[in-house]
């Protein structure tokens, strides 16, 4: 039993069952009603229900879209701007200051200034997920540009390659683990953000879908809803994790 | 001698206006949507002393409408909630919550109102076939009145969830939606200067004058507990709205100043708002119901008994 | 020289976003009243930081936010250390922490304000489960980053359990408990702010998104103007007194 306890796949079901237990204990005692908290089970088969729900799928596909969309464009501006700087030092070291206190700057409270350009539309989504994913991208860019070994440009230089050839077969290549670094932190952040948006706004997908479960008052639906966030933005970060680690073994050699 | 008397006297007014201040029942209300003439009937009713007559200290707290309202009253956060959605009310009730309703707060939807840019080609509803037409969310009074509005006069526009207010305007502004949707005083500024124009108004369908789209709510275990308190608060609010209709100097000076706008623009709002519309009792429930069940609020309608312990208007 | 240049530059791209702004202000690219020109928003700015109402907002933001920091400190601490001294608990629990500390927090408002109410309590409870997460998890790292020997040596004078959480975990995880602290302050001020905009009377994320229901968007951008600075001017503050007293350890 205690060689059982020691193992955390133990530890982790056995933390899950114990908050079940608690709800169901506290809602069937009367000391919170089930308004408030619904029972594990019923919770638990509503969240069942939703995945088999195509509507929850098209909300799935709806935050997904936008969150690729949204960093397509971080991407292209973040590794396009990071270059530059890279090649203009100068501007690198006036620029950096200010990307990082962009960086810890509430960036999702410019929401309000977006939905008075674009409406209450997926504009507005994509433009505010593709604003936080772009500045992470730009700072860990320019570290993983500056973290090419000199050898390997002086390298290129003597085979008489161009700037344009040595940033797309020497830096780009050899920077490719820290690009992904920025890549992935764009990522998270910005589907963290849309989906937030998407719940502060009432429109969009999964973030819509907790806002208009409470809407509706379906206490126990929104509290699936909610599960269904937290294992996505898991499975997200998961395999975000992995796709790195295989990144860094290549980079490795 | 005379210093004891004025201890005395002194101790019996200071005991005598504690009291009356420990006499006065403390309150609180939440209301979806700020600053509209409907719901600041509470605000003008604290202003002008109708609560304080019956005794009610009331404190309000502002939503922004939709189920934050309805569920500050469900977990007893607040013991009243005001100008909720008929359809989102029976809803929370058939799942179980603790609410009951005591009036009727806007019957018809007079207060709504859509527009168009100026130099729009779109003049009436019937122009409004295939444009792209505004309200505020899905299975919202906006929603039903705008597709009621567009059965009315034959056509099928693109209906387009456009948000609140101000997010419709940039969008009516910016030519990404035709049409718009708005409630006084909002927007009527831009009415005056000719910067839009309005096309349709709730009161233009007929059949929705005599359904009430908004009630207000109490607590039940509260009303349980209270039943005369309940009564005093209805009675202030009723008196309040005659009040409101009788004084309308006053009513609309202290509405412009709430909302800091002119009061030529307060005046315009009135039009929107007949006295008929703040009635108290709660009317077309059976249609409610209806819409209700069709926009997944209910799965089947209330029975009689039902009904008959949700409303119960004093 | 370079400090010269840098300044240069700063002052370039400065010049080079109002002139940018104004330009699109002017152009008619955008409904008008959606670009203020910058004169407009500063005037609303100066209008902004003269009223009584706006101290008041701000008042009510600190306090949440220092709450909300409060509680997460508390919990976050106690909950890293206690998990961080258990290799056990560490790795059963961890997955948990960082599914939900990658979890966007405003989705669970709802259930805040199911259990407290749409008071300040909310917003400070959003504020303290915003913080919460990067303190405990900074806490737990910290504390598995004690060097085992200390651990051993420790335990070779048959100390306690809380002895050994006060003397030899505690100290050590201070440095990883204040960059914890750095960090949740930061997701702090957002998570109140969020709280307040969704539904509050008072706080500076009420009183931004009331200019937007006002369509006043001038005062919009200037209330988000004086947000975005008190938000890099408290982290900014912070960072320079926590670094001061881990140097001073």
């Amino acid at each position: 039993m205690s060689s059982a306890l020691n193992r955390p796949i133990v530890v982790t079901t056995l933390f899950v069952i114990m908050i079940g237990v608690l709800m169901q204990v506290v809602v069937s005692t009367g000391l919170v009603s089930e308004l408030i908290v619904p029972k594990p089970v019923p919770m638990v088969m509503a969240l069942v229900d939703m995945l088999q729900d195509q509507e929850v799928w098209n909300f799935f596909v709806i935050t997904f879209a936008s969150t690729l969309v949204a960093n397509l464009i971080a991407i292209g501006f973040g590794l396009s701007v990071a270059l530059l700087l890279h090649y203009k030092q100068v501007w690198a070291k006036a620029t950096t200051p200010i990307f990082g206190a962009l960086f810890a700057a509430p960036m999702i409270l410019l929401y309000p200034i977006f939905l008075v350009l674009f409406g209450r539309t997926q504009t507005t989504i994509i433009a505010m997920g593709a604003l936080t994913g772009f500045i992470p991208i730009v700072l860990n860019t320019l570290v993983a540009l500056d973290a090419v070994p000199k050898t390997f440009r002086a390298v290129a230089k003597s085979y008489r390659c161009s700037t344009w050839q040595e940033i797309f077969y020497v830096v780009i290549p050899g920077a490719a683990a820290g690009m992904f670094v920025g890549i992935r932190l764009g990522l998270i952040y910005s589907l963290v953000n849309i989906i937030g948006i998407e719940f502060l706004i009432n429109f969009g997908g999964l973030g819509y879908l907790v806002s208009h479960m409470y809407d509706l008052f379906e206490i126990t639906k929104m509290y699936a809803a909610i599960i269904l966030v937290i294992a996505v933005s898991a499975m997200f970060y998961v395999t975000l994790n992995l796709i790195q680690a295989r990144i860094n073994r290549i980079s490795l050699g | 001698m005379k210093k004891l008397i004025l201890t005395m006297c002194t101790g019996v007014c200071v005991t005598a206006i504690s009291l009356s201040a420990m006499a006065m029942e403390k309150v609180s209300v939440a209301i979806g949507q700020k600053g509209l003439w409907d719901t600041m009937v509470t605000l003008q009713g604290i202003e002008q002393g109708f609560f304080k007559k019956e005794g009610l200290d009331v404190e309000v707290t502002w939503t922004k409408g939709g189920s934050a309202t309805l569920q500050a009253v469900m977990t007893g956060s607040t013991q009243y909630a005001l100008a909720n959605g008929t359809l989102g009310v029976l809803g929370a009730y058939a799942k179980g919550a603790p609410i009951r309703i005591v009036m009727a707060e806007m019957t018809g939807a007079p207060d709504l109102f859509w527009y168009v840019k100026n130099g729009s080609s779109v003049k009436s509803m019937k122009d409004t076939g295939g444009k792209t037409f505004g309200f505020s969310r899905p299975g919202s009074s906006t929603h039903l009145v705008g597709l009621a509005l567009a059965d009315q006069a034959g056509v099928s526009p693109k209906m387009t969830p456009s948000g609140g207010i101000s997010g419709t305007r940039t969008q009516v502004m910016s030519d990404q939606i035709d049409v718009g949707w708005s409630v006084p005083p909002f927007n009527l500024d831009m009415v005056a200067k000719g910067d839009i124009r309005i096309i349709a108004r709730g009161s233009d369908v007929p059949s929705l004058n005599s359904q009430t789209i908004r009630v207000n709510v109490v607590n039940a275990d509260y009303m349980k507990a209270n039943p005369e308190s309940v009564n005093k608060f209805v009675r202030a609010y009723k008196n309040t709205i005659d009040w409101m209709y009788s004084n309308t100097d006053a009513s609309v000076a202290f509405y412009a100043k709430f909302n800091k706008i002119d009061e030529a623009v307060a005046r315009d709002s009135l039009k929107f708002y007949p006295k008929s519309s703040l009635g108290m009792s709660v009317a077309g429930i059976d249609e409610s119901m209806a819409q209700a069940i069709k926009n997944k609020n209910l799965e089947v309608p209330l029975s009689k008994a039902q009904l008959a312990e949700l409303i119960q208007t004093p | 020289m370079i400090r010269i240049q840098i300044a240069l530059i700063r002052l370039a791209l400065l010049v080079f976003t109002i002139a940018c702004w104004e330009l699109i202000s002017y152009s008619g690219l955008f409904y008008k009243e959606v670009f203020p020109s910058i004169t407009t928003i500063l005037s609303e700015l100066t209008i902004l930081l003269r009223t009584s109402e706006f101290y008041g907002h701000t008042w009510v933001t600190l306090f949440e936010v220092a709450a909300g920091l409060f509680f997460a400190i508390s919990l976050g601490g106690v909950t890293g250390i206690i998990i961080g001294s258990s290799q056990v608990l560490h790795r059963g629990l961890d997955p948990i922490l960082v599914a939900l500390a990658t979890t966007p927090k405003i989705i669970f408002f709802p259930i805040i304000m199911l259990l407290v109410g749409i008071g300040v309590e909310s917003k400070i409870a959003m504020g303290a489960l915003s913080a919460y997460f990067p303190i405990c998890l900074s806490t737990a790292a910290g504390i598995r980053s004690v060097p085992q020997v200390f651990i051993d040596s420790a335990k070779s004078f048959d100390v306690s359990r809380l002895q050994l959480i006060r003397f030899i975990y505690f100290p050590a995880v201070i440095p990883e408990l204040l960059t914890g602290v750095r960090l949740g302050l930061g997701v702090c001020i957002i998570g109140v702010l969020l709280g307040e905009i969704k539904i509050s009377n008072q706080g500076l994320g009420f009183m931004a998104i009331e200019y937007y229901n006002m369509f006043n968007v001038p005062a919009l951008y200037a209330s988000l103007i004086v947000i975005f600075g008190m938000a890099v001017v408290i982290n900014l503050a912070i960072d320079f007194i926590l670094s001061k007293a881990v140097i001073n350890r």
